[in-house]
């Protein structure tokens, strides 16, 4: 019995099966959270977060919009309570301030009904913290439809009517991706699309001005505020994806080298 | 107090879900993880209640100031007053609810996605334009799958579909498999953000 087996054969009466080696990567992440938000709350240098050019266009499309006089429209995606609409929110809550203080007019629409009182509490936090909360109108944050398509619909026809002159759709998308982002194209919006959706992703990289892919997603609401603790969340989470990737080579030279990687599977598994 | 709590109960429902969900809790666990998911459904109940009040009370005001195309929210309010009455006289299983969905609800809905297909035309019509490298790259791979997908394929260039099965194989699923990687550990540091406090804009408590 090696060292990680007698490791694996101690923990089983206290872990869930299978859970071990999760349990280790969570710990690892807290930990590196915890190290690097120690170091930012020190003042200590933390890695810098490179351009993300979809991030750096929402003022632009915004500034558009308040130059042609028309609306912006923003939607936190499709899903529920989760990480991609907490990242849409957030996105949401930087959003509704520069329109704010531009004085344009923002269009927020959302699917699911618990999310339309949060949607609504940020967007007039904001226009309150950008010193305009007479701009603030409740009408303007619309539930539409629980149903995808029922959604999609309502959205369409909110893009033709009200002929928003940005369109940002930042959050979890799914076949209704592509129909959303065609109708903003021929309604003249610039648009800004993020999903995590790998089966998606591609329809908003050739219908959108700007797509965040991915991970990108979830880097936004640090990168707008340039908060270093929650800069330094990014940071870690990088670190991360370093020693993910450390082990995708370890697990290609283990497979090359003895015809398959089964036993560091199994370790992983445990 | 109002901003406080909401980050007070994430960060409990936290520890237990990754209690319940790491440790071997036995028998105990499993009750305990059965009674929070009927917490959060019947939160989730509670919830729904806000959107369609708000639906009503925002379109009922189109129709009564007369705002333009009003008669859309009209219409609007009749369907949600017309189904609610057959919804709860009828129950949910009855003939006339069934009809209502299974014939207009679900009818309309493959309508909309079924105009995706038009949208997919109008879309790859404007990224297969050799604007830049990566767009003849795009036109390139799509060519060849869509030839490898076809007989025909073959019969142009031979070994046209084992090439396209390669490029799903090989290449498509390494970037998507990145992408996947990126986007859980990704989807990992914004719960971390949220359970720790550290992301709090989703209580309206601004940046």
């Amino acid at each position: 019995m090696n060292m990680a087996q007698a490791l694996v054969a101690q923990t089983t009466g206290i872990f869930a099966p299978e859970m071990t080696v999760d349990f280790i990567f969570v710990v690892i992440l807290f930990a590196t959270v915890f190290v690097v938000l120690q170091r930012a709350r020190a003042g200590l240098s933390i890695p810098p977060i490179r351009k993300i050019p979809g991030l750096e266009a929402i003022d632009e499309a915004i500034g558009r919009s308040t130059e042609m006089g028309k609306p912006v429209h923003y939607s936190p995606g499709m899903s529920s309570f989760g990480p991609e609409l907490y990242a849409g929110l957030a996105t949401l809550s930087y959003v509704a301030k520069i329109a704010a203080q531009y004085d344009t007019k923002l269009i927020v629409t959302v699917r699911r009904p618990q999310v339309h009182p949060v949607a609504a509490e940020i967007v007039k936090q904001a226009y309150l913290e950008a010193g305009r909360p007479d701009a603030y109108n409740p009408d303007d944050i619309r539930y539409v439809s629980d149903w995808q398509f029922s959604y999609t619909a309502a959205v369409l026809g909110i893009i033709q009517r009200e002929k928003p002159a940005a369109n940002l759709m930042i959050g979890y998308w799914m076949a209704e991706a592509l129909v959303l982002a065609e109708a903003g194209s021929e309604a003249g919006c610039i648009q800004i699309g993020a999903n995590t959706n790998v089966f998606q992703i591609h329809f908003f990289i050739v219908a959108c001005d700007y797509t965040l892919i991915g991970e990108e997603l979830f880097a936004a609401s640090a990168y707008l505020s340039k908060d270093p603790m929650l800069t330094g969340t990014v940071v870690a989470q990088d670190i991360m994806k370093i020693l993910f990737g450390i082990l995708i080579i370890i697990g290609t030279v283990w497979a090359t080298i003895a015809g398959n990687a089964d036993a560091l599977i199994e370790l992983l598994s445990r | 107090m109002k901003r406080r709590l909401p980050l007070i109960v994430v960060l409990v429902t936290a520890i237990v879900c990754m209690a319940l969900k790491f440790l071997n809790l036995g028998e105990r666990g499993t009750t305990l993880a059965t009674d929070l998911d009927t917490i959060v459904q019947t939160s989730y109940l509670f919830a729904f209640l806000f959107g369609p009040i708000h639906l009503i009370r925002l379109h009922y005001s189109n129709v009564q100031k007369r705002r333009v195309n009003w008669a859309y929210s009209a219409f609007l309010v009749g369907v949600c007053a017309v189904c609610t009455v057959v919804f709860f006289i009828n129950r949910i299983e009855g003939p006339v609810s069934t009809f209502i969905i299974d014939s207009i609800t679900n009818a309309t809905d493959s309508a909309i996605y079924a105009m995706l297909g038009f949208y997919v035309c109008s879309a790859a019509y404007r990224s297969f334009k050799l604007k830049n490298v990566e767009a003849t790259i795009l036109l390139i791979a799509a060519v060849i799958l869509m030839l490898g997908q076809a007989p025909i394929g073959d019969a142009i260039i031979p070994n046209t579909s084992k090439f396209a099965q390669w490029i799903l194989d090989v290449p498509n699923s390494a970037g998507m498999r990145g992408i996947r990687i990126g986007a859980s550990i990704g989807a990992f540091a914004a719960s971390i953000r949220v359970i720790l406090g550290l992301e709090r804009s989703w209580t309206g408590s601004g940046s």
